[in-house]
Protein backbone atom coordinates (compact mmCIF):
# COMPACT_ATOMS: atom_id res chain seq x y z
CA UNK A 1 0.00 0.00 0.00
CA UNK A 2 3.04 2.40 0.92
CA UNK A 3 4.98 1.93 -2.29
CA UNK A 4 1.76 2.37 -4.26
CA UNK A 5 1.26 5.41 -2.51
CA UNK A 6 4.91 6.80 -3.48
CA UNK A 7 4.42 5.75 -6.91
CA UNK A 8 1.47 7.72 -7.02
CA UNK A 9 3.06 10.82 -4.91
CA UNK A 10 5.66 10.71 -7.54
CA UNK A 11 3.80 10.60 -10.54
CA UNK A 12 1.63 13.51 -9.06
CA UNK A 13 4.91 15.28 -8.34
CA UNK A 14 6.67 14.79 -11.50
CA UNK A 15 2.89 16.51 -12.97
CA UNK A 16 3.36 19.31 -11.16
CA UNK A 17 7.35 19.95 -12.62
CA UNK A 18 5.85 19.66 -15.99
CA UNK A 19 3.09 22.19 -15.31
CA UNK A 20 5.17 24.57 -14.34
CA UNK A 21 7.56 24.05 -16.32
CA UNK A 22 4.74 25.16 -18.75
CA UNK A 23 4.16 27.50 -17.18
CA UNK A 24 7.52 29.52 -17.45
CA UNK A 25 7.00 29.68 -21.10
CA UNK A 26 3.87 32.31 -21.00
CA UNK A 27 5.53 33.89 -18.01
CA UNK A 28 8.81 34.73 -19.85
CA UNK A 29 7.24 35.75 -23.06
CA UNK A 30 5.12 38.05 -21.28
CA UNK A 31 7.83 39.64 -19.35
CA UNK A 32 9.67 39.99 -22.83
CA UNK A 33 6.08 41.18 -24.02
CA UNK A 34 6.12 44.07 -21.36
CA UNK A 35 9.40 44.91 -21.27
CA UNK A 36 9.49 45.16 -25.27
CA UNK A 37 5.83 47.78 -24.86
CA UNK A 38 8.05 49.71 -23.35
CA UNK A 39 10.33 50.63 -26.10
CA UNK A 40 7.66 51.32 -28.65
CA UNK A 41 6.57 55.01 -29.26
CA UNK A 42 2.87 55.10 -31.33
CA UNK A 43 0.06 54.31 -29.73
CA UNK A 44 -1.13 51.61 -32.31
CA UNK A 45 2.38 49.83 -31.45
CA UNK A 46 1.66 50.16 -27.64
CA UNK A 47 -1.96 48.84 -28.47
CA UNK A 48 -0.34 45.71 -30.52
CA UNK A 49 2.19 45.29 -27.57
CA UNK A 50 -0.89 45.42 -25.19
CA UNK A 51 -2.62 42.48 -27.25
CA UNK A 52 0.06 40.16 -27.05
CA UNK A 53 0.95 40.61 -23.61
CA UNK A 54 -3.16 39.72 -23.27
CA UNK A 55 -3.02 36.63 -25.50
CA UNK A 56 0.70 35.86 -23.07
CA UNK A 57 -1.44 36.09 -19.95
CA UNK A 58 -4.30 34.04 -20.82
CA UNK A 59 -1.84 31.41 -21.76
CA UNK A 60 -0.27 31.57 -18.36
CA UNK A 61 -3.53 31.63 -16.34
CA UNK A 62 -4.49 28.13 -18.38
CA UNK A 63 -0.76 26.88 -17.24
CA UNK A 64 -1.43 27.90 -13.43
CA UNK A 65 -4.85 25.75 -13.47
CA UNK A 66 -2.55 22.74 -14.44
CA UNK A 67 -0.02 23.85 -11.55
CA UNK A 68 -3.20 24.07 -9.26
CA UNK A 69 -4.81 20.80 -9.80
CA UNK A 70 -1.25 19.18 -9.97
CA UNK A 71 -0.70 20.63 -6.11
CA UNK A 72 -3.91 19.34 -5.61
CA UNK A 73 -3.61 15.63 -6.48
CA UNK A 74 -0.28 16.41 -4.42
CA UNK A 75 -2.21 17.06 -1.53
CA UNK A 76 -4.73 13.75 -1.94
CA UNK A 77 -1.82 11.66 -2.26
CA UNK A 78 -1.49 11.07 -5.95
CA UNK A 79 -5.09 10.34 -6.12
CA UNK A 80 -7.29 11.69 -9.51
CA UNK B 1 26.73 38.01 -33.59
CA UNK B 2 25.18 35.17 -35.86
CA UNK B 3 22.67 33.41 -33.24
CA UNK B 4 20.83 30.39 -33.75
CA UNK B 5 17.68 30.17 -31.19
CA UNK B 6 16.73 26.59 -30.71
CA UNK B 7 12.85 27.21 -29.30
CA UNK B 8 9.62 25.23 -29.64
CA UNK B 9 7.45 27.53 -28.00
CA UNK B 10 6.72 30.07 -31.24
CA UNK B 11 5.54 33.20 -29.42
CA UNK B 12 8.45 32.60 -27.39
CA UNK B 13 10.94 32.13 -29.78
CA UNK B 14 9.62 35.37 -31.74
CA UNK B 15 10.15 36.97 -28.64
CA UNK B 16 13.73 36.15 -28.11
CA UNK B 17 14.24 36.73 -32.30
CA UNK B 18 13.08 40.08 -31.94
CA UNK B 19 15.15 41.30 -28.30
CA UNK B 20 18.52 39.74 -30.25
CA UNK B 21 17.56 41.81 -33.19
CA UNK B 22 17.28 44.60 -31.65
CA UNK B 23 20.97 44.17 -30.43
CA UNK B 24 22.32 43.86 -34.07
CA UNK B 25 22.28 40.43 -33.85
CA UNK B 26 21.27 37.98 -36.94
CA UNK B 27 19.07 35.57 -35.89
CA UNK B 28 17.65 32.60 -37.20
CA UNK B 29 14.98 29.97 -35.36
CA UNK B 30 14.68 26.34 -35.23
CA UNK B 31 11.98 24.68 -33.27
CA UNK B 32 13.36 21.51 -32.50
CA UNK B 33 16.38 19.31 -31.44
CA UNK B 34 17.28 17.69 -34.96
CA UNK B 35 16.71 20.69 -36.91
CA UNK B 36 19.46 22.60 -34.49
CA UNK B 37 21.85 19.98 -35.46
CA UNK B 38 21.14 19.84 -38.67
CA UNK B 39 21.41 23.80 -39.19
CA UNK B 40 24.81 24.07 -36.90
CA UNK B 41 26.19 21.60 -38.73
CA UNK B 42 25.75 23.15 -42.43
CA UNK B 43 26.54 26.81 -41.10
CA UNK B 44 27.74 27.25 -37.23
CA UNK B 45 26.63 30.32 -35.64
CA UNK B 46 28.20 32.21 -33.06
CA UNK B 47 26.09 31.94 -30.61
CA UNK B 48 23.60 29.10 -29.88
CA UNK B 49 20.81 29.66 -27.20
CA UNK B 50 18.94 26.55 -27.05
CA UNK B 51 15.65 25.71 -25.08
CA UNK B 52 16.32 22.07 -23.19
CA UNK B 53 12.85 20.82 -23.50
CA UNK B 54 12.49 20.39 -27.16
CA UNK B 55 10.68 17.95 -29.45
CA UNK B 56 12.11 15.20 -31.51
CA UNK B 57 15.80 15.43 -29.53
CA UNK B 58 16.01 17.54 -26.53
CA UNK B 59 18.71 19.95 -25.70
CA UNK B 60 20.82 17.53 -23.28
CA UNK B 61 20.91 15.26 -26.60
CA UNK B 62 21.70 18.08 -29.39
CA UNK B 63 24.72 19.33 -26.47
CA UNK B 64 25.60 15.51 -26.57
CA UNK B 65 25.47 14.96 -30.57
CA UNK B 66 27.53 18.41 -31.20
CA UNK B 67 30.09 17.57 -28.93
CA UNK B 68 32.92 17.93 -31.16
CA UNK B 69 32.29 21.39 -32.54
CA UNK B 70 30.71 22.63 -29.28
CA UNK B 71 34.09 24.38 -28.52
CA UNK B 72 33.89 26.67 -31.68
CA UNK B 73 30.87 28.59 -30.44
CA UNK B 74 29.47 29.72 -27.60
CA UNK B 75 26.33 28.00 -26.22
CA UNK B 76 23.52 29.96 -23.90
CA UNK B 77 21.00 27.16 -21.87
CA UNK B 78 17.54 28.22 -21.43
CA UNK B 79 15.00 25.94 -19.29
CA UNK B 80 12.09 25.93 -17.21
CA UNK B 81 13.48 23.43 -14.77
CA UNK B 82 15.85 24.08 -11.83
CA UNK B 83 17.39 21.01 -11.24
CA UNK B 84 21.11 21.20 -10.06
CA UNK B 85 22.22 18.30 -11.89
CA UNK B 86 21.12 18.97 -15.07
CA UNK B 87 22.39 22.74 -15.07
CA UNK B 88 25.73 20.86 -14.02
CA UNK B 89 25.32 18.23 -17.44
CA UNK B 90 25.08 20.96 -19.76
CA UNK B 91 27.73 22.92 -18.32
CA UNK B 92 30.08 19.94 -18.49
CA UNK B 93 28.57 19.18 -21.82
CA UNK B 94 29.92 22.75 -23.20
CA UNK B 95 27.78 24.86 -22.47
CA UNK B 96 29.02 29.02 -21.72
CA UNK B 97 25.93 29.63 -19.32
CA UNK B 98 22.45 28.84 -18.54
CA UNK B 99 19.04 30.90 -17.97
CA UNK B 100 16.23 29.41 -15.63
CA UNK B 101 12.57 30.63 -17.16
CA UNK B 102 11.17 32.87 -16.58
CA UNK B 103 13.52 35.84 -17.17
CA UNK B 104 13.79 39.00 -18.56
CA UNK B 105 14.75 40.14 -21.77
CA UNK B 106 17.32 42.55 -20.30
CA UNK B 107 19.26 39.60 -18.42
CA UNK B 108 19.10 37.29 -21.76
CA UNK B 109 20.28 40.41 -23.70
CA UNK B 110 23.75 41.08 -20.94
CA UNK B 111 24.52 37.32 -20.64
CA UNK B 112 24.67 37.72 -24.33
CA UNK B 113 26.64 40.18 -24.57
CA UNK B 114 29.21 39.01 -21.57
CA UNK B 115 29.39 35.51 -23.87
CA UNK B 116 30.40 38.01 -26.65
CA UNK B 117 32.85 39.92 -24.61
CA UNK B 118 34.28 36.50 -23.71
CA UNK B 119 34.32 35.09 -27.24
CA UNK B 120 36.83 37.90 -28.30
CA UNK B 121 38.98 37.76 -25.60
CA UNK B 122 39.95 34.12 -25.92
CA UNK B 123 39.56 34.41 -29.83
CA UNK B 124 42.71 33.78 -32.16
CA UNK B 125 45.82 35.91 -31.45
CA UNK B 126 46.56 36.16 -35.29
CA UNK B 127 43.04 37.23 -37.63
CA UNK B 128 43.69 36.69 -41.00
CA UNK B 129 41.72 37.91 -44.32
CA UNK B 130 42.35 37.62 -48.02
CA UNK B 131 46.24 38.91 -47.46
CA UNK B 132 45.61 40.63 -44.91
CA UNK B 133 47.37 39.67 -41.00
CA UNK B 134 46.13 41.43 -38.08
CA UNK B 135 48.61 40.17 -35.46
CA UNK B 136 46.26 41.34 -31.55
CA UNK B 137 49.13 40.69 -29.18
CA UNK B 138 51.47 42.78 -31.24
CA UNK B 139 49.20 45.19 -32.84
CA UNK B 140 50.55 45.33 -36.22
CA UNK B 141 48.56 44.97 -39.62
CA UNK B 142 50.47 44.09 -42.45
CA UNK B 143 48.98 43.32 -46.44
CA UNK B 144 50.70 40.64 -48.18
CA UNK B 145 54.08 42.04 -47.11
CA UNK B 146 53.32 45.84 -46.60
CA UNK B 147 52.93 47.01 -42.58
CA UNK B 148 49.84 48.93 -42.52
CA UNK B 149 49.67 52.09 -39.35
CA UNK B 150 46.46 52.71 -37.69
CA UNK B 151 45.15 54.24 -35.01
CA UNK B 152 44.14 52.92 -31.84
CA UNK B 153 40.33 53.11 -32.71
CA UNK B 154 40.96 52.59 -36.50
CA UNK B 155 42.90 48.83 -35.17
CA UNK B 156 39.92 47.61 -32.88
CA UNK B 157 37.25 48.83 -35.85
CA UNK B 158 39.46 46.81 -38.26
CA UNK B 159 39.54 43.93 -35.60
CA UNK B 160 35.96 43.87 -35.16
CA UNK B 161 35.22 43.23 -38.59
CA UNK B 162 37.87 40.69 -39.23
CA UNK B 163 36.11 38.91 -35.85
CA UNK B 164 32.93 39.03 -37.24
CA UNK B 165 34.36 38.05 -40.83
CA UNK B 166 31.36 36.75 -43.27
CA UNK B 167 28.25 38.55 -42.18
CA UNK B 168 27.14 42.27 -42.29
CA UNK B 169 27.58 44.59 -38.82
CA UNK B 170 25.41 47.13 -38.52
CA UNK B 171 26.63 50.59 -37.45
CA UNK B 172 24.42 49.97 -34.36
CA UNK B 173 26.23 47.00 -33.09
CA UNK B 174 29.72 49.08 -34.46
CA UNK B 175 28.85 52.22 -32.01
CA UNK B 176 27.97 49.69 -29.51
CA UNK B 177 30.71 47.49 -29.28
CA UNK B 178 33.89 49.52 -30.96
CA UNK B 179 32.65 53.21 -29.51
CA UNK B 180 31.24 51.81 -26.59
CA UNK B 181 28.06 53.90 -27.54
CA UNK B 182 24.46 53.99 -27.59
CA UNK B 183 23.70 52.86 -30.81
CA UNK B 184 20.90 55.54 -31.65
CA UNK B 185 23.63 58.09 -31.00
CA UNK B 186 23.32 60.36 -33.96
CA UNK B 187 27.09 60.33 -35.21
CA UNK B 188 28.52 59.37 -38.72
CA UNK B 189 31.62 58.28 -36.74
CA UNK B 190 31.60 54.59 -37.98
CA UNK B 191 30.81 56.29 -41.71
CA UNK B 192 34.03 58.33 -41.16
CA UNK B 193 36.45 55.40 -39.78
CA UNK B 194 35.54 53.18 -42.09
CA UNK B 195 37.04 55.54 -44.86
CA UNK B 196 39.81 56.12 -43.20
CA UNK B 197 40.34 52.30 -43.12
CA UNK B 198 39.23 52.32 -46.42
CA UNK B 199 42.01 54.94 -47.72
CA UNK B 200 44.50 52.56 -45.73
CA UNK B 201 43.80 49.56 -47.13
CA UNK B 202 43.16 51.17 -50.91
CA UNK B 203 46.47 52.51 -50.53
CA UNK B 204 48.26 49.01 -50.31
CA UNK B 205 45.22 47.69 -52.96
CA UNK B 206 43.10 45.90 -50.87
CA UNK B 207 40.29 49.02 -50.50
CA UNK B 208 37.48 46.31 -51.24
CA UNK B 209 38.15 44.18 -48.16
CA UNK B 210 35.38 46.33 -46.28
CA UNK B 211 32.56 45.96 -48.05
CA UNK B 212 29.06 48.20 -47.87
CA UNK B 213 25.84 46.10 -47.69
CA UNK B 214 23.21 48.76 -48.44
CA UNK B 215 20.10 48.84 -45.45
CA UNK B 216 22.66 46.35 -43.25
CA UNK B 217 26.15 47.86 -42.91
CA UNK B 218 29.54 46.92 -43.15
CA UNK B 219 31.38 43.65 -43.73
CA UNK B 220 34.44 41.71 -44.28
CA UNK B 221 34.01 38.66 -46.66
CA UNK B 222 34.59 35.21 -45.28
CA UNK B 223 37.72 34.23 -47.74
CA UNK B 224 41.49 33.76 -46.59
CA UNK B 225 42.76 33.09 -50.15
CA UNK B 226 45.17 35.51 -51.51
CA UNK B 227 42.61 37.10 -54.12
CA UNK B 228 40.07 39.76 -51.98
CA UNK B 229 36.73 38.72 -51.64
CA UNK B 230 34.17 40.28 -54.28
CA UNK B 231 30.32 40.41 -54.47
CA UNK B 232 28.12 39.54 -57.11
CA UNK B 233 26.10 43.55 -56.70
CA UNK B 234 23.07 41.44 -57.90
CA UNK B 235 23.70 39.21 -55.19
CA UNK B 236 24.70 41.95 -52.83
CA UNK B 237 20.69 43.16 -53.01
CA UNK B 238 19.66 39.78 -51.91
CA UNK B 239 21.24 39.79 -48.57
CA UNK B 240 25.41 39.38 -47.27
CA UNK B 241 25.23 35.79 -47.05
CA UNK B 242 24.01 34.73 -50.34
CA UNK B 243 26.45 37.68 -52.11
CA UNK B 244 29.59 35.22 -50.53
CA UNK B 245 28.05 32.32 -51.75
CA UNK B 246 28.22 33.95 -55.15
CA UNK B 247 31.69 35.49 -54.89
Amino acid sequence: MKQMESVMNSSALEELDDAIHSLSQPMTALLFAVEMASLRTTPEQIQDALNTARTECRRAVSELERVRDAAARLHTGGAR
Amino acid sequence: MRVMVVEDDTALSLFLKKALELEGHTVRVVADGVSAVEGIQEDMPDLLVLDLGLPQMDGVDVLRTLHDCVASMSILVLTGRSQLSEKIECLELGADDYLLKPFSMYELLARCKAIGRRRMGSAAGVLQCAGLRMDRIQRTVSYQTVMLEFTSKEFTLLEYLLLQKGRAVSRRELLQNVWQMSPDAGTNVVDVYVNYLRRKLGAVGASGLVQTMRGEGYGIAAKDKGDLPRFNTAAVAAGFHAALEVA
